[in-house]
């Protein structure tokens, strides 16, 4: 045991190490911290505050309604923000009929609970709150950019730069992993921040994340800073790593507190209508690697990353795998022990935190995307069966590499329009997940895969 | 040794011995002039009474606002028309109105006793302190409760502190303004960062200077300025701050636009006509740009809820934009300094709440800031540019204007005479009046 975690623990620091881009980025902290150390050596010590979304929405900052070029950025964030985001609109949600609701069940006031502001608005410690600090609507500028204290100022002067405010407490949200990590902190939770299966029984959706799907999703008030034409590639699958470590960050501190947690499981392992036994899918598919009885884990946020990993980094996907076949089963069985579910999950955290490094360093590009669409193709079977989160997963995974093959690779219009109306199949199965089965999933999976030259492997569940 | 000099015979005879016997020529003529120039004063006065002059008689000059009355003593000097009668009010009446200073006065003293002719204009326009102290200083009312402070004897012995700056009274303004965020060193302007003076947004109402910070179109919609000179006893037109306006004062830095199509903004004007203006705009643009139907159309990435409400006509773009616009105004730009009663949704459109702005503060005193051009603004506006709150009242302390206006102080200072601020009569229940007298006949 020993000697296999000093073994693993060898390769990851080879791994880290013989990377340029990792070496180099490992002695940035270190140079940040040097230059934090003589900045407060220099200036008394002042902890970056909150100051609230109005200090932001000037219309000669952030508010402008129409795009402006006297900037560098767009100057209309605000406004894109105030319209078009339903971030903007998520503390509005909390006094409509079925927040109301779930307060009543959860005995909680959803407008002035912390458990709900948290993540439905810039919910932040009155320490922690600049003098002028004015809440606002929503979750906004703050809650993703960071405590705007120590840069609101200086960062309107010319001669100042992005990096410096990530330096005076500005979170970098062009680093896919600190974004991804930003982003997870409530669309999957953290210690303070969590969706429990309370919740979800008195109303919550559950959560689900797909960085690059997400980021489109939302009304774009920024400007790609990125040189990198395949950059939302990484984002995609940089975010994939991480949203699986977040994951099992999250259930190695909620194994240790208590087990089972039901909001770790497939949901649809439980919440799935009876059908007569011969129709049924989950029984003719089989209990693999669990008891027949006991539900299932969600592994949606482990299937795709592992067959995108088969095709971009197989040593990344066997280390993967190594790991999450102890997770897994572990997690599957409500009667395991606690203590050895959280120790697995802490490892498979561990495992994907590197793997998350690894892909933010890799750029991908048309053939490396093409092999991705038909590894994913070829696993059609296997990740259909996964259940209905992973399949969705898989939707968005193949819907952010068709728009970045699409717009670099520019297949023609026929293929482009075969890719397209593929992964829209893929969508449409996914409407409804009572109607999910996994036959009709891979079917469509592999409608995908034939478009156009997308078919280059045969068939086949990944190694 | 016989020197003429020291002989005491020549010494007597320098001296003329029927001196003091002798007559000079006015002693000699004293009693004749004397005679005479009685005669001759008696006969002028004779002559001017017989002429019907009595300017004679007269204590000094009168005041050039009286000058038209030259000579004519009875004029004023009613009571029977002789010369020495003194003046009673019906003589100042017949031309001026002297509204009563308060209704609950125990007395009231003739014009006479602050208005002294005669005697200059300062003494004319009855400017002494006595004309208040003498009741102010212990004073009494006819209902015995006098509802202002009872021993004041100058501006720094007894005179009470504002009244707006008494028992925490807050500004009813519903305008939300923060001073201090827009005193930042590192303010956004329209272009570039500003440093805001006072000035950018108070001026005297009667300057006609373009606003700094204001829009061109803005002359159209100017508002009356407050304080403009009501008569003679008014304060003049410089002595008042213009109320702040959107359009002078606010719109080069918070334009109201709409949408990101369209740059112009909306009129600063009540919702009904906000919408009426968007709606037309919208429908002017996509009539112009009818391809936006079309646009992203055949876009790869699926989003499934836009997929079915992209707009497929142009009303619906409309619809759509007007929806949006109506959310950033109403829920984000026009509440950024308003407050809106109800917030559209279901229920039509918001009420937006009346400013009050306070367009004076000192309503019993009068100021004028006219006279004090010399001073810097935040040395009497000390808490202005702290200020973060709207409910703030940021008029000076009294103590304020005691470190000049200080009868007290040994040095030479300011005036602190009470009418300096002050007025006795209530200008306010002035009547009209209709005078007997007649052009002169010539």
């Amino acid at each position: 045991m020993n000697l296999h975690r000093d073994q693993k623990e060898r390769d990851r620091k080879e791994n880290v190490m013989c990377n340029p881009f990792v070496r180099t980025s490992a002695a940035i902290p270190y140079a940040v911290f040097l230059m934090m150390t003589s900045v407060v050596m220099t200036s008394a010590q002042t902890t970056p505050r909150y100051t609230g979304p109005g200090s932001c929405s000037s219309p000669s900052c952030h508010g402008s309604v129409q795009i402006r070029n006297s900037a560098s950025v767009l100057q209309n964030e605000y406004s894109t923000w105030a319209v078009s985001d339903k971030h903007a609109r998520s503390s509005t949600v909390l006094n409509n009929d079925i927040s109301k609701r779930m307060g009543r069940i959860l005995k909680v006031q959803p407008e002035t609970s912390d458990k709900c502001l948290d993540c439905h608005k810039l919910n932040v410690a009155q320490s922690e709150q600049s003098r002028s600090f004015d809440m606002g609507d929503g979750v906004s500028c703050e809650s993703c950019h960071g405590p705007a204290s120590e840069w609101l100022g200086p960062h309107t002067t010319r001669e100042w730069t992005h990096e410096r405010s990530v330096k005076a407490g500005m979170i970098d949200a062009r680093d896919p992993i600190r974004r991804a990590e930003n982003c997870l902190s409530c669309h999957l939770g953290t210690e303070k921040k969590y969706v429990d299966h309370d919740m979800i029984a008195a109303g919550h959706p559950d959560l689900y994340f797909e960085l690059d799907s997400f980021s489109a999703a939302m009304p774009k008030h920024w400007k790609e800073p990125e040189k990198d034409p395949w950059y939302e590639l990484r984002l995609m699958t940089t975010g994939q790593a991480v949203q699986l470590r977040e994951n099992m960050r999250r259930i190695a501190r909620e194994s240790a507190k208590a087990w089972p947690e039901f909001s770790e499981l497939d949901c649809f392992a439980c919440h799935h209508g009876l059908t007569a036994t011969k129709d049924s899918w989950r029984q003719e598919r089989g209990y693999e690697g669990r008891r027949p009885g006991s539900p299932a884990w969600n592994p949606s946020r482990y299937a795709v990353l592992k067959l995108i990993l088969d095709q971009v980094d197989p040593p990344s996907a066997a280390k993967l795998q190594n790991a999450f076949d102890k997770v897994g089963p572990l997690v599957s069985d409500i009667r395991t022990d606690r203590q050895r579910i959280a120790a697995s999950a802490e490892e498979a955290a561990n495992v994907a935190d590197a793997i998350a490094n690894r892909l933010n360093t890799l750029s991908i590009d048309a053939p490396t995307a093409l092999r991705v669409m038909n590894g994913i193709g070829a696993g059609a079977d296997w990740i259909s069966a996964q259940g209905e989160r992973a399949a969705e997963q898989t939707a968005m995974v193949l819907n952010s590499l068709v728009v970045k093959y699409i717009e670099n690779a520019k297949p023609d219009a026929a293929q482009q329009k075969q890719m397209t109306e593929g992964v829209s199949g893929l969508f449409r199965l996914l409407e409804n997940p009572a109607t999910y089965t996994p036959r009709r999933f891979a079917d469509q999976l592999r409608q995908f895969a034939r478009a156009g030259r997308v078919r280059e492997l045969g068939n086949g569940a990944p190694q | 040794m016989n020197d003429p000099a020291r002989n005491s015979k020549e010494r007597a005879r320098r001296i003329e011995r029927h001196y003091f016997k002798r007559k000079f020529a006015l002693p000699r003529w004293r009693l004749r002039l004397t005679i005479m120039a009685t005669i001759a004063g008696l006969s002028w006065i004779a002559w001017r009474a017989v002429a019907h002059d009595q300017s004679m008689f007269s204590s000094g000059p009168v005041d050039r606002h009286h000058a038209s009355f030259g000579a004519n003593c009875s004029s004023c000097h009613v009571s029977g028309g002789s010369a020495g009668a003194t003046v009673t009010d019906k003589a100042c009446l017949t031309c001026h109105d002297g509204p009563q200073h308060n209704d609950l006065q125990v007395s009231a003293p003739g014009c006479v006793a602050c208005h002294v002719e005669h005697r200059g204009a300062a003494q004319l326009l009855g400017e002494g302190d006595h004309a208040c102290t003498d009741c102010h200083s212990s004073l009494r009312t006819k209902n015995g409760h006098p509802s202002v402070a009872t021993k004041i004897a100058s501006f720094t012995d007894g005179h009470p502190e504002f009244k707006p700056l008494r028992d925490g009274q807050q500004d009813p303004g519903s305008i939300r303004f923060n001073h201090k965020k827009h005193f930042r060193k590192d303010l956004r302007g329209p272009s570039g960062n500003v440093q805001l003076e006072c000035s950018d947004c108070h001026r005297a109402a009667g300057l006609r200077q373009p606003w700094p910070y204001g829009h061109e179109g803005a002359s159209a919609t100017v508002t009356q300025p407050v304080a403009a000179r009501v008569g003679k006893h008014g304060p003049s037109t410089r002595a008042y701050m213009e109320p702040v306006n959107y359009y002078s004062h606010c719109s080069a830095c918070h334009p109201l636009q709409f949408d990101k199509q369209i740059a112009e903004s909306v009129p600063h004007r009540k919702p009904e006509e906000v919408m009426d203006f968007m709606r037309s705009r919208l429908r002017a643009w996509i009539a112009a740009h009818p391809e936006e139907l079309q646009s992203a159309a055949g876009s790869p990435r699926i989003m499934r809820e836009e997929l079915n409400s992209r707009p497929r006509t142009a009303d619906q773009w409309v619809d759509r934009h007007l929806q949006d616009a109506e959310r950033l105004l109403w829920t984000k730009t026009c509440v950024e300094c308003h407050s809106l009663d109800s917030i559209a949704g279901t229920e039509g459109l918001p009420r937006v709440r009346e400013s009050n702005l306070k367009p004076r503060w000192l309503e019993h005193g009068s100021f004028d800031h006219g006279a004090h051009t010399m001073l810097d603004c935040a040395g009497c506006h000390t808490r202005a540019r702290e200020s973060e709150k709207t409910s703030d009242v940021l008029l000076p302390n009294i103590n304020v204007c005691q470190s000049c206006h200080n009868p007290d102080s040994s040095s030479a200072t300011a005036a602190s005479n009470c009418f300096e601020c002050h007025v006795y009569h209530d200008w306010s229940k002035e009547k009209p009046r209709h005078g007997n007298l007649g052009l002169p006949v010539s």
